[in-house]
């Protein structure tokens, strides 16, 4: 049986990865792919930007693939798509994760489907305009980038030259070793695709950062709507520096809208309509969001709304 | 005797360790308890949900947080 070739996406909230996921799996057209989706919260929003007719996929939430809470889930999933004879299986890791411990996890995925998989490289996607603030908020960040096989230095359309090239220099100490490309839009070249990026590796295995005590807090708002694009838009960007993350689909006045938030970006794209509004919200301050999101919604937004875990 | 309680790092493996131990005093048991927390040797038992109780190879228990109680009664059963 040939074998699969295992790629594992990795980088924080908002860098990147479900878009270059996306570039991946239009490349890949005519292959057969898999693909593991992790998130931190109960509802998989990327699940749906990604879902084509043919692709296996494999979604785990509520907690990170590298953290005890889930390794085993994941374990299972890899050792599944093993069974079905694929050319391709990415991984797409929640931004949280911590991949210190990816060769462990896989050396267990070996034990239960032995031969099948072809671990080609860990690749970390890198937010230009946001990465060297939230650097020092949370270490996973460096971990990602050490151990990372190939960096791609994303969103370069958003910071000038200097910037990036700060960006760079972090990104150098922290892996000296690994190729960085840069990128607007996870648009590099595929051809990484065909190699093995392991020959770029610059620390081993150690454990993950990620346990159910590091793990952010994540709700879910929902609405009916529809809402006034200009209101919620106030909303967002009020609640903006108290979250990591925003992600989802809202009915907007303006038409039912694909929303991305991170750090002070705000980002909206036309999306079909659905049976009703959610979006992901991940907290840089844990359970306390809550009050703002309720305040905030109330004083702003005329429409209705619950909030969830 | 040996018990393994399988799972690490989060409370519920940690919890259910405890119970166990715990359970085990009450029973009187002169038994070997360990932890296993190496994903590696989870999967080559064969556990593929935690926490779990493991006694002399047989698994009595998976996926589920137990407290001395239940425990006990698990121990009962194999005794």
């Amino acid at each position: 049986m040939a074998q699969t070739k295992l790629f594992v996406l990795t980088g924080f909230l908002g860098a990147g990865k479900t878009t270059f996921l996306k570039r991946i799996l239009h490349n890949l057209e005519g292959k057969k792919v898999g693909v593991i989706q992790n998130d931190l919260g109960k509802v998989n929003i990327d699940g749906e930007l990604i879902e084509k007719d043919g692709l296996e996929l494999r979604e785990i939430s509520q907690g990170s693939i590298y953290c005890s809470c889930r390794k085993l889930d994941f374990v299972k999933a890899l050792a599944e798509l093993a069974q079905r004879n694929l050319d391709y299986v990415l991984v797409e890791s929640s931004g949280i994760g911590d991949p210190s411990n990816v060769e462990e996890l896989l050396q267990a995925v070996e034990v239960l489907a032995p031969d099948v998989y072809v671990f080609s490289g860990l690749i970390c996607l890198v937010d230009a305009a946001n990465f060297l603030a939230d650097l020092e908020s949370r270490e996973e960040l460096s971990r990602q980038v050490r151990h990372a096989n190939m960096i791609l230095l994303n969103k370069t359309d958003l910071v000038e030259p200097q910037e990036q090239e700060k960006v760079l220099e972090t990104l150098r100490e922290l892996n000296p070793v690994s190729p960085i490309c840069a990128a607007a839009f996870g648009e590099v070249d595929m051809a990484f695709l065909e190699e093995d990026l392991r020959r770029y590796q610059y620390v081993g295995n150690e454990a993950s950062l990620n346990s159910s005590e590091s793990k952010p807090k994540t709700l879910v708002l929902r609405t009916a709507g529809p809402v006034k694009k200009a209101e919620v838009d106030a909303f967002l960007r009020q609640l903006a520096p108290q979250c990591w993350r925003m992600k989802g689909f809202l009915p907007l006045d303006t038409g039912w809208s694909q929303v991305d938030v991170v750090g002070k970006y705000i980002d909206y794209k036309p999306c079909p309509a659905r049976e009703q509004g959610e979006l992901v919200i991940i907290s840089r301050i844990g359970p306390a969001v809550i009050r703002p999101i309720m305040d905030g919604w109330k004083e702003l937004v005329t429409a209705e709304m619950t909030l969830r875990n | 005797m040996e018990i393994l309680v399988v799972g690490g790092g989060c409370a519920s493996c940690d919890t259910v360790y405890e119970e166990t131990r715990a359970a085990a005093a009450e029973l009187g048991l002169d038994a070997k308890i360990r932890k296993v927390e190496d994903l590696v040797e989870m999967v080559q038992m064969g556990i593929m949900t935690v926490p779990a109780l493991v006694v002399d190879g047989k698994v009595l228990s998976a996926g589920r947080t137990l407290n001395k109680k239940q425990v006990k009664a698990l121990l009962e059963k194999v005794l």
